[in-house]
């Protein structure tokens, strides 16, 4: 099948080097018909940053969730979606990286990114209340009230199960939420969601991360781990990895939390000046009043990490 | 300190009348509350017919026989007086709140200053009961009200006749003790 790739705002050397790499990709087994953006939908959007032209592109192709690869002098972490490449790419760089964003290269896992998983936490739906449907199922994310809201439960858990899917359709100009319909924490329904498809999700993009708030746990008492990983992310910006170090989760489930608080919104990256946070600690408790402590956590099922 | 104080650990509940502080103390202690409940003086609220007027109290044993002390505030302002009583020497504070009263924002506002008044370090967790029978409980606007605390305040939504899930308060005060 031909994939449809199209580009805006991009300087000369590079739309050159694009038509070199179109060739390129078919030892990927990938045809490419690279044109100009024309508006209308394509499989993959390329731009360059800081190019007015290029920014309307790429605003657009987001608001239809085409996944857009950004030429810059500013490298940033791939998030859900958006893709950076630096415009002194090598030609070999780009055809990998434009099979990769084509589905030609096998990756750790796959989200779809038209998820509901990936798509709550981009910029234009983060924070809204929106109803998302996918086949016969559909949900209201109250972004507001901090729910999320079925006409029954079998379509809050089917939704639950395929959070990740490909195929959801959203809108955001619905009021979520009536008094006497399946609720559900959003933060627990996505956190659960993620956890139960956490070996199949891509790693989340490598960087510091903090959390700019508590996720709404109080539904979820069995998600212990959770906690703590959450209150370890409240406390200093933390890696991926240091997360999994310093918490009784595998790596998968790490990455499952990360992509989860994203999409609650709650999630934010940091520079390496930013890995403490201005919060002010409690006071430490003395020895005596820590071993009490540790006695009272451990009759609340918390152990030490 | 006495003695008797270094060897206890005290956890206080605290909220407006009808947030469901007695019916957690149950659901978490050990032990029936020794409940100071009396009538309602303004008539039934709903199911609920009694409120607490001194304070409910009951116990949590810790695996080595340790109690942990729960007490629970009662919510009118004209027992305000009991507060700094109760609140000394506790290893933090639950404040419990309806999510289906339409106050639940300002009645966050003020038991979290109440608390604060008292004592500006005290851990403290939010719990909010309720949220399931209405449509208009904003969960965002309980976050910028504990925001504006400058402290990552934990606001769980809550069923206070889980065990387990007011257990969670608990868990959630302890880790962010840190």
């Amino acid at each position: 099948m031909k994939r449809n790739v199209r580009f805006a705002g991009v300087s000369e050397p590079i739309k050159k080097r694009l038509r070199l790499a179109t060739n390129l990709l078919e030892a990927y087994d990938l045809r490419v018909a690279m044109q100009e953006w024309d508006g209308t939908r394509c499989d993959l959007l390329l731009v360059q940053d800081g190019d007015s032209y290029g920014q309307h592109a790429m605003l657009s192709a987001q608001r239809r969730h085409i996944p857009v690869l950004v030429f810059t002098s500013d490298l940033r972490p791939d998030d859900a979606g958006l893709s950076w490449l630096p415009e002194s790419f090598q030609l070999p760089q780009l055809v990998r990286t434009l099979a990769r964003l084509l589905g030609s290269e096998p990756s750790p896992g796959r989200i779809e990114s038209t998820g509901l998983l990936c798509v709550a936490g981009d910029q234009h739906l983060r924070g809204q209340n929106f109803e998302a449907r996918l086949g016969p199922h559909v949900i209201r994310v109250g972004a507001e009230s901090g729910r999320v809201t079925a006409n029954t439960l079998s379509d809050l858990l089917a939704a639950r199960e395929r959070i990740a899917s490909g195929g959801w359709s959203f809108t955001t100009d619905r009021a979520p939420g009536l008094a006497g319909e399946v609720s559900s924490s959003l933060d627990v329904f996505f956190i659960r969601g993620a956890l139960q498809l956490a070996d199949e999700l891509p790693r989340f993009p490598a960087g510091l991360y903090r959390l700019r708030g508590w996720p709404d746990l109080g539904s979820a008492p069995d998600l212990v781990n959770v906690l703590q990983l959450a209150g370890g992310l409240l406390r200093r910006a933390s890696r991926a990895e240091e997360l999994a170090s310093r918490s009784r989760m595998g790596i998968a489930e790490v990455h499952a939390c990360l992509w989860a608080f994203r999409a609650a919104n709650l999630l934010i990256a940091v520079d390496e000046r930013g890995s403490h946070l201005p919060h002010e600690a409690p006071p430490a408790p003395d020895a005596h009043k820590n071993g009490l402590l540790a006695r009272l956590a451990a009759r609340f099922g918390l152990q030490s990490s | 300190m006495d003695n008797n104080r270094l060897n206890t650990l005290k956890l206080v509940i605290a909220g407006p009348v009808g947030a469901g502080k007695t019916t957690a103390i149950r659901s978490l202690a050990d032990m029936e509350p020794v409940s100071t409940e009396m009538a309602l003086t303004d008539g039934a609220m709903g199911e609920k017919t009694t409120t607490t007027v001194a304070l409910d109290f009951s116990t949590v044993l810790l695996d080595d026989g340790t109690p942990l002390l729960v007490y629970g505030l009662p919510g009118q302002e004209r027992f305000d007086h009991m507060r700094p009583i109760v609140i000394s020497g506790a290893v933090g504070v639950i404040v419990l709140l309806d999510g289906s009263d339409a106050k639940v924002t300002t009645d966050c506002e003020h038991w979290l200053d109440a608390v604060r008044s008292i004592d500006p370090t005290l851990p403290v967790v939010v719990g909010v009961t309720k949220t399931d029978t209405t449509a208009n409980f904003h969960m965002g606007q309980l976050r910028e009200v504990v925001q504006r605390s400058g402290l990552p305040i934990p606001v769980f939504t809550v069923d206070a006749r889980d065990r387990e899930q007011t257990a969670h308060l608990v868990r959630a005060l302890l880790v962010s003790l840190g």
